[in-house]
């Protein structure tokens, strides 16, 4: 009996197992992973609080962005265009002041008269109120004011002095002591604090009798060590001015209206002496912000600047009303904006975010997305095989293990991240323009980066973000040619022996050559570099150390030959701070020390050209003057990249139709257009069930 | 049989062995096994886990164990019973078949199945699954999931047990199949079996009574082998697959320096095998008059 069940059992046994296994190996095929909707997207770190002054990463900052909008964004070509803004408009307002109300009457009759003027003049609007007559007229360069001025006797008018008040240190608590007793104070039409030791003023009235009394006061208080100047006198005072209007159908994801208390409270948390914003001297040109009304603001610049719009896109704009008067730290892991998602809360590992229904360009189609915290490759391979996740932004060593794969595409972002050596120009050899290009024509860049960079690096492409209107074609390099170094170095006095080449006072040309130790791609490239130069006979040691160290204490500080660097470049064209020669001293932004007459000039003249032709020419002077003196050797610029699962995400943004209150959603493929990828993210959808027909705002 | 099984537990020590695990479990007299300093002692014995990470914190060493003990015993089932179902057949097979071609063919996979390290199976099994068709192997990234029905979260919990198992049963089935063509061919070379057929006895008779009788041994004792080798096993394959269970508590413990887990661990593994051996000790009685002693 036993028997003949066992041998049932040894033919049945195996059977019912394969068929088991079988049976269940296809049902677990057939599984899915995904009963959800939601656009799910692998980060590599934590995000952190939600920021946007100080995002802790670059997932902190793509999540922020879809959290909080900006004032104004950039198109497809990089041009700015309005967001929260309906629209701006530079106007320059010209004050003159009258000695008596008789004089003023007659001033403001003169006006009228000239009325068939105004529009040749650009004059807007002239207002009278008591003593002084407000003229505002279009642009940010007039210069009819003069002519202006020619309306009014002279003698009727009390000149503008322009004063600038230094002191040891206190200036604006002096400078506020002072104003609140002195009897002359009413005369100050403008001042505006520079720094700690400098106070600069506009007065209109009797300038001897100001400065008598701020001269007795400075005095008194001898510790401040003050001196007062009297720069320039004018008829007039003219102010720049920047109207922003703000758009009335955006409301913050609690409902409460977006008005202009948020950007000026957002203003002074950016600018506040407090805060360690890195844009925060971007603002120094403006002289003072003031609400008009609940969506009209009025920026008073302190001169004409023609990039002043740029700073604004910068701005973040955070609720006032949930702010102001609170610690800042509960409100950022919990953080309410304007922007197309609202913040749904954290589940374990996962941020998610909802849509803004109320949104004014259009609720987003997505209606979930999620960011999941996925630390480990091995992780984000399995959450994107078993396709748990719909994509994410791999490392360099993932894009090359992902490329092959048929059911991933990978998207290159914009390449903004610059890759250059910069040279310090204080060195003695590297002060000379010739060794600098000598340098440069020793390699061939382009191979170098082929060989040593992973497949997100792309040839250098220009001084200004890629795809800037203002910076058309591309900038040339230096080409690879030996013999031209050779040429430079002898020109340069340098005389080639078997160990190197030495100068007049047979010094070696010897450099060393700074490198992120972390950054693996770096130390290839560097030490390629080397042995470029080497060949050509120039002797370059490598030197690794730690970020904080190669930055904080050797670029910064000025003590170091070249540095291999790296920075994201900036969708701008303000590169004042980067190149000029007033930015030399240690810890400023112009850490090769370039003092270049010529570059001074275009850059202060990009400062002040407001048409566009003008300003094209000048960025391409600029770019060119950079790439011919060579303060840095300009090698690469790497683009980000983002691998989805293919067929499971794609676009599909708002396009406005007709007047603009009509739009149409309009599907694309997912690719980096304009300023890039994050731009477009708002518009991400997951799968193709997502249909593209939706409500208009 | 009850004093077959109390000399056999005697005479094997292992019945210390299984009062020395309810001991520790019921008294957490952690200090009696030499672990007077350090977190476990800190924590009260064997009552507190200190693994900082995966929301083990603060659990009782010897419930968690219990806990991933029953998850790893779903696994060494399902490969007891593929190991079964599969080996014995198979050994049948290869003890039975008389061409040497077909012979071989079947050797060489036995060999080499009885050859393959589990770990190293799961590894290949696991890159292989995943990467060809998409499927979640690792008990981490299908956590992660959301399931249309209950019905798919269920069958993806018990691929995730499927999987370690497959792992692990080749060796076995390799195993157990030499182990039981190696009998097969010691009791057909059998004298009482040449006895048999020279009094008439048909060979289907012989062989089923006589030949594959005798050779029960190795079958009824593979609760007993089987169990030693996958939970040995289950050490290295479950980490490699993520699975929660007994194995990778032990790794994990083990590379934390958590004597405490570790103890509780490998007692609660100790128990299991003390079980299986006593499994295979009843069939062995049950099934060999001679090993009645």
């Amino acid at each position: 009996m036993l028997m003949s069940w066992l041998r049932v059992l040894l033919i049945a046994a195996p059977v019912v197992a394969i068929g088991a296994t079988l049976w269940f190996v296809g049902e677990v095929r057939g599984l899915d992973y995904r009963a959800d909707q939601d656009l799910i997207l692998g980060v590599r770190e934590d995000p952190g609080p939600l920021n946007p002054f100080s995002p802790a990463n670059t997932e902190g900052e793509i999540i922020s962005s879809l959290i909080y909008d900006r004032l104004l964004v950039r198109d497809e070509q990089l041009r700015l265009r309005p967001h929260l803004l309906e629209s701006w408009e530079m106007v320059t307002q010209v004050r003159f002041f009258f000695q008596t109300d008789e004089d003023a009457k007659k001033g403001a009759e003169a006006v009228e008269t000239a009325k068939e003027s105004w529009a040749e003049w650009g004059l807007l609007e002239a207002v009278r109120d008591q003593l002084e007559i407000r003229l505002l007229l279009e642009g940010h360069q007039v210069k009819v004011s003069e002519s202006l001025a020619g309306l009014f006797p002279e003698e009727a008018l009390y000149p503008v002095t322009h004063l600038q008040i230094r002191t040891s240190g206190a200036a604006a608590e002096s400078f506020r002591d002072f104003t609140a007793h002195a009897v002359e104070a009413e005369q100050i039409q403008r001042a505006w604090m520079t720094n700690n030791h400098l106070v600069e003023l506009a007065i209109a009235g009797e300038p001897e009798r100001f400065l008598k009394e701020a001269g007795l006061y400075y005095r008194t208080n001898d510790q401040l060590d003050a001196q007062i100047e009297t720069k320039e006198s004018a008829r007039f005072l003219e102010d720049p001015i920047l109207l922003l209007r703000l758009r009335q159908d955006v409301a913050w994801h609690d409902g409460a209206k977006f008005t202009t208390d948020d950007v000026v409270f957002s203003f002074q948390m950016a600018t506040g002496e407090t805060s360690g914003w890195q844009f925060k001297s971007r603002f120094d040109y403006v002289q003072n912000v003031e609400k008009v009304d609940a969506f009209t603001l009025r920026v008073i610049l302190r001169k004409p600047y023609a990039p002043a719009l740029e700073t604004w896109e910068k701005l973040p704009v955070l609720p006032a009303h949930l702010l102001r008067g609170k610690p800042p730290g509960p409100f950022f892991s919990a953080p309410v904006g304007t922007g197309p998602f609202r913040f749904a809360g954290k589940e374990g590992r996962s941020i998610m975010l909802d849509r803004n229904d109320d949104y004014f360009l259009g609720a987003p189609r997505q209606e979930r997305t999620v960011f999941r915290l996925l630390r480990n490759p091995l992780d984000r391979a399995v959450a994107m095989r078993t396709a748990v996740i719909d994509g994410f932004r791999p490392t360099v060593g993932e894009v090359t293990r992902l490329s092959g794969d048929p059911r991933f595409e990978l998207v290159q972002d914009v390449a903004r991240l610059e890759s250059f050596v910069a040279w310090n120009l204080r060195n003695p050899f590297l002060k000379d323009e010739r060794v600098r290009r000598a340098l440069a024509h020793a390699v061939d860049e382009n191979r170098l980066v082929a060989e040593t960079m992973g497949p997100d690096a792309v040839p250098w492409s220009g001084l200004f973000y890629p795809g800037s209107w203002f910076a058309r074609g591309k900038a040339g390099l230096p080409a690879f040619d030996p013999d031209k170094t050779a040429e430079l170095l002898e020109a340069a006095g340098w005389t080639r022996y078997f160990n190197g080449w030495h100068n007049a006072e047979d010094e070696i040309l010897e450099l060393t050559l700074l490198v992120e130790r972390s950054n693996e791609a770096h130390r290839r490239l560097a030490l390629a570099l080397a042995r470029e130069w080497a060949e050509a006979g120039i002797v370059v040691q490598v030197e690794a150390h730690s970020w904080e160290d190669m930055v904080g204490a050797r670029v910064m500080t000025g003590e170091f030959d070249g540095a291999l660097l790296s920075w994201r470049m900036d969708p701008g064209l303000d590169q004042f701070s980067v190149w000029h020669s007033s930015k030399v001293a240690p810890g400023q932004g112009n850490f090769t020390g370039l003092q270049d007459e010529a570059v001074d000039e275009v850059l202060e003249h990009l400062r002040t050209a407001f048409d566009s032709g003008r300003t094209q020419e000048l960025a391409i002077r600029l770019q060119d003057l950079i790439v011919a003196r060579q303060p840095c050797l300009f090698l690469c610029a790497q683009g980000d990249f983002w691998v989805f699962r293919k067929g499971a995400t794609g676009e599909v943004r708002p396009v406005p139709v007709g007047d603009g209150n009509l739009v149409e959603w309009e599907r694309q493929p997912l690719e980096a257009r304009g300023v890039g990828l994050m731009r477009s993210m708002p518009w991400w959808v997951r799968g193709e069930a997502i249909d593209s027909e939706g409500s208009n705002p | 049989m009850t004093v077959y099984f109390v000399r056999r537990l005697l005479a094997g020590m292992i019945g210390w062995t299984l009062a020395g695990v309810l001991l520790a479990a019921v008294f957490q007299w952690a200090p009696l096994f030499g672990l007077g300093s350090g977190p476990v002692s800190q924590g009260g014995g064997l009552q507190t886990v200190f693994l900082e990470d995966g929301g083990m914190k603060g659990v009782a060493a010897v419930s968690l164990t219990f806990e991933r003990l029953g998850a790893s015993l779903k696994v060494a089932g399902l490969a007891f019973a593929l190991v079964v179902a599969l080996g014995a057949p198979l050994g049948v097979l290869l003890g039975r078949v008389h061409w040497p071609l077909l012979r071989s063919a079947l050797a060489l996979p036995v060999f080499g199945a009885a050859w393959a390290p589990g770990f190293w199976l799961a590894g290949l099994l696991a890159a292989w699954l995943l990467d060809r068709y998409g499927l979640g192997v690792f008990g981490a990234a299908t956590g992660q999931a959301s399931f249309a029905s209950e019905r798919d979260r269920a069958l993806d919990a018990w691929w995730h047990v499927f999987l370690p198992a497959v792992a692990l049963a080749p060796a076995g089935v390799g195993w157990l199949a030499l182990r039981v063509r190696e009998a097969l061919l010691l009791n057909i070379a059998a004298s009482h079996i040449e006895a048999g057929r020279a009094r008439g006895l048909s060979e289907e008779t012989l062989f089923v009574h006589h030949v594959l009788r005798n050779s029960l041994r190795p079958i009824v004792e593979t609760p007993w082998s089987v169990g030693a080798y996958v939970f040995g096993g289950l050490i290295l394959v479950e980490p490699v697959l993520g699975y929660p269970g007994a194995g990778s508590l032990i790794l994990q413990a083990a590379l934390e320096a958590n004597f405490g887990v570790l103890l509780a661990a490998n007692l609660a593994v100790g128990l299991v095998l003390v079980v299986s051996r006593a499994v295979s000790e009843a069939l062995v009685f049950a099934t060999d008059p001679r090993q009645r002693f």
